[in-house]
């Protein structure tokens, strides 16, 4: 493999609401280096900025006041002009979102809606079908489904979709917000796997936003606790969940429910 | 059975910490309306005309230029004079002030408009609440009476009921009502039967509170949102209708000032004497654009799917 | 003592619970040391649980079969059984938000409750403060309180009635694990304090040894295992509730994880229904169907003294 380049890169990111003295920090994060084909975990409650970081890395914050530079590749989200963001969406960055479903035209079959959306990046005609064909073959979905429309799939082939959607575009950073919760345990277990075999095989750099340490202590290479806007800790996966360094990270850990094994 | 909380332990369990999101501050609501206002810019220049309109109508008695003009009085020498300096809008062929009879006018409309919407809502909606919510044999009997209503064009029925009525303000007010209370019914119902499996609904069943508390109290507040957007987007279809009424001589007579008995009387001058249709005609496309315009903008407001349906 | 009994729901001609049998015990003094009394239906998203949940509320009616309170049907109650029904077994539902009338404040909800007891009860103050919050609460809409508040509001509704069993579905599924893990502490107290059981509905194996002494699993509409928390947990014998525990999300780093990109290579997620019709249903996704699975419905048959599975080839017990 390539020397691992960078993917996504935040440097003294802060998000507000409001304006002046008013003006409330809702995230802020220092810095942030996603390697290709490597998993960054944002951990923490509601309300704790984690999907607002999120979201800025989208240059989704409307109304929000954004500060520092968020580089994908050579394009800087903050200042990047929303032409510029709307090809960088998709093309290069997709969201996994907590429940696809609601976010799929119900009106389109999901055939429909994978063309609609690969024409938009310019991806037509038979490369588009192989592509098409290629990336639900990765997410393990018959290609069956493309007949069919968003409600008459369930929870986990709508994740899966969405994944395909990424793959499809040959996205190089791939946002996963609260992406299974959602979902059964079983099936939670498996898009995890699906998402962490695909950053290995297309060395997409993902993040992987969640308020369960549980859930992306087996796929993060690097976690970031946040609480209140703020980055508690930071560090190799191993390093925050053997020997967590903040008082708030074992509260988290504790949390998690066990068999009592 | 031990008795709940007043003997309980004091409470152990550690606080929730989890942050509630911080209650509006003082000053929140203003700021919030200009905020919307300033989104929505369409619905708050229709809700600025229609109050302005509405004023107009209160005041007429002391804002109109000519009020004796506003019902008996006629001036046989000052006949159909055009808009200026004395009359803005002119004059009608009995020498009225036709901007006197305008607002006089809105007084009527609105009073019809109003007075429709109470009746039909307030009809419809406990009958649609109460067919959604029991569903059933109920739900079938009370759909069923509506679409014998609705089966029938609204303004036909209308228009039959006010000919067998004595015309005038009152019939004209029963005779739109007729046709106008089954949407509401139909929609309550829909929107009832929607909020019957919801989990507070649930709850309330399974602590054993009573149908009528259920649906006067769980039901009906939540689904009255519907209803408000659909009041003020009916507002103008009820003025039109009434309109149409009034201008086919079924509505209010002579001599109350009424915006489609005004255009029915002026339209064989319209080519000589324009202003005679032209002012109550626009009057009534301005309303109900108005209410039309203020009611997509309620809607967009306050519905909940608004950033998914884009 | 609740009980179903051969309990079978439908909606309209699709049948969604075949045949359920389970018992609680409610309010038959405290459980004995170190038990917890409740039991737990696990299963997930179509097993259905809830529809079993809301059976036992009286919200659906069985098609056949019959839901025992105190050895009466609970569906051929009369008024003053049913209102004596309703203050004994309460429902806490899934999502506080759900749950809550939105346009009520929290007093007023919890009011509404308390009106219903034929005593005078505890004050809203008393109720807020028996589950951890701040009786100036009281004064909010559902939409002013965190997640975990919410739930919290639930439980104390549930409380107002003074109730012996609550009926939990998924009570912490929708909330943040450390709002999660204190909305369990609390339930554990009020075990006591409040001299409730509990039936608990969940996907999620995790939380049940908390709270649970007993476990049913579902899958498809039926009971394919069941027995004591700790062995059914520990030693599954149906091959699906090995699934749920192996799919519960455990700490562990990815270099201790013996699963990262070498997972076994999953099966083309079909498009059809993941149940089976003919034969187990649950035969499409087991590791370790045999011949006799397509053709043969298991039955749910004695394993042990007090465990019970439904599979043709069961892990024995260890």
């Amino acid at each position: 493999m390539t020397p691992p380049r960078s993917s996504l890169t935040v440097t003294d990111l802060k998000v507000r609401a409001g304006e002046g003295e008013d003006a409330r920090l809702l995230a802020s994060l220092p810095h942030l280096d996603v390697a290709a084909g490597t998993c960054v975990a944002i951990v923490g409650e509601s309300g704790s900025g984690k999907s607002t970081t999120l979201h800025a890395m989208l240059g989704l914050t409307d109304g929000l006041a954004v500060s520092g530079r968020i580089m994908v590749g050579d394009t800087d989200v903050v200042t990047a002009p929303e032409k510029a963001l709307t090809t960088l969406r998709g093309s290069r960055v997709a969201l996994v979102s907590q429940s696809p479903q609601s976010s799929l035209n119900p009106t389109m079959r999901l055939g429909t809606l994978m063309r609609r959306v690969l024409a938009r990046h310019g991806i037509r005609g038979a490369v588009a079908r192989q592509r098409a064909d290629d990336a639900l073959r990765d997410v393990m979905l018959d290609p069956e489904l493309l007949r069919r429309y968003p409600h008459q799939i369930s929870g986990g082939q709508a994740q899966r979709f969405a994944i395909a959607l990424a793959v499809a575009l040959r996205a190089d950073v791939v946002l996963a917000d609260e992406p299974t919760s959602a979902l059964d345990v079983t099936v939670q277990a498996a898009v995890l796997q699906l998402l962490d075999r695909l950053r290995a095989e297309h060395g997409i750099a993902l993040v992987l936003v969640s308020h369960d340490l549980a859930v992306v202590s087996r796929i993060a290479d690097h976690i970031v606790v946040m609480r209140h806007g703020h980055v508690v800790e930071s560090g190799p996966a191993a390093d925050v969940l053997g020997a967590p360094a903040a008082d708030y990270t074992r509260e988290l850990l504790a949390a998690v429910p066990t068999l009592g094994e | 059975m031990t008795d709940v909380s007043p003997t309980l332990a004091p409470p152990a369990p550690a606080p929730d910490r989890s942050a509630p999101p911080t209650p509006a501050a003082r000053g929140g609501q203003a700021r919030r309306l200009l905020a919307l206002a300033r989104r929505d810019l369409p619905a708050t220049v229709g809700a600025v005309v229609l109050l302005a309109i509405v004023l107009a109508a209160v005041l007429a008695p002391w804002l109109a230029p000519y009020p004796g003009d506003g019902s008996h009085a006629t001036h046989p020498l000052d006949t159909l004079a055009g808009p200026g300096g004395r009359h803005w809008f002119g004059t009608d062929a009995v020498g009225r002030d036709l901007l006197t009879r305008v607002m006089y006018g809105a007084r009527t409309s609105l009073t019809v408009a109003a007075a429709v919407l109470t009746v039909s809502a307030l009809v419809g909606v406990p009958l649609g609440v109460i067919a959604g919510y029991t569903g059933g044999v109920v739900k079938d009997v009370i759909m069923r009476i509506t679409d014998v209503f609705l089966a029938f064009p609204a303004l036909l029925l209308s228009v039959a009921l006010a000919t067998v009525l004595h015309p005038g303000t009152g019939s004209a007010i029963i005779a739109i009502s007729v046709g106008w209370w089954p949407w509401y019914a139909r929609m309550a119902c829909v929107t009832a039967t929607g909020i019957r499996s919801r989990g507070f609904v649930d709850a309330a069943r399974c602590l054993g509170v009573s149908r009528i508390r259920i649906m006067a109290r769980h039901v009906l507040p939540n689904a009255l949102t519907p209803v408000l957007v659909q009041l003020s987007l009916d507002a103008g279809g009820v003025i039109l209708t009434s309109a149409a009424l009034s201008y086919l001589g079924l509505g209010p007579q002579e001599p109350t000032a009424e915006w489609g008995l005004m255009v029915q009387q002026g339209q064989d001058l319209f080519i000589t004497d324009w202003w005679v249709v032209a002012f109550p005609g626009l009057a009534i496309l301005l309303t109900a654009f108005c209410f039309n315009v203020l009611g997509e903008g309620l809607r967009s407001a306050l519905d909940p799917h608004r950033e998914l349906t884009r | 003592m609740l009980t179903a009994d051969n309990l079978t729901v439908a909606y309209g001609r699709k049948t969604v619970v075949h045949g359920v049998s389970l018992s609680l015990d409610a309010a038959t003094g405290a459980p004995a040391a170190g038990a917890q009394g409740g039991v737990a239906l696990i299963g997930e998203s179509g097993s259905g649980k809830t529809t079993i949940a809301r059976a036992l509320l009286g919200l659906v009616k069985p098609s056949s079969g019959t839901v025992r309170f105190a050895d009466q049907d609970i569906h051929r109650l009369r008024r003053t059984a049913r209102t004596d029904y309703r203050s004994r077994v309460q429902p806490v539902f899934q999502d506080g938000s759900e749950a809550l009338n939105p346009r009520m404040t929290v007093g007023t909800s919890l009011r509404e409750a308390l009106r219903l007891r034929s005593d005078a009860g505890p004050t809203v103050d008393a109720l807020l403060e028996a589950v951890g919050l701040d009786p100036q609460l009281a004064a909010r809409h559902p939409h002013q309180l965190s997640g975990g508040q919410r739930q919290r509001v639930v439980i104390a509704r549930a409380l107002a009635v003074d109730p012996e069993l609550l009926i939990l579905d998924e009570p912490t599924s929708a909330l943040d694990v450390t709002v999660q893990a204190r909305v369990l502490d609390l339930l554990e107290e009020l075990r006591t304090t409040a001299g409730l059981r509990y039936l608990l509905i969940t996907h999620n194996l995790a939380v049940v040894p908390r709270l649970c002494d007993t476990v049913h699993v579902l899958f498809a509409g039926r009971v394919v295992e069941s027995g004591p928390a700790t062995e059914v947990l520990t030693s599954p014998a149906h091959p699906y509730t090995a699934a749920l525990r192996d799919a519960i999300p455990r700490l562990g780093t990815p270099d201790a994880a013996d699963t990262r990109s070498s997972a076994p290579p999953a099966r083309l997620e079909r498009s059809d229904a993941q149940t089976a019709a003919t034969g187990c249903a649950f035969r499409l996704r087991c590791p370790a169907a045999l011949d006799r699975c397509t053709t043969e419905a298991p039955t749910l048959r004695p394993l042990t003294d007090h465990r019970e599975v439904a599979c043709h080839h069961p892990h024995g017990p260890a």
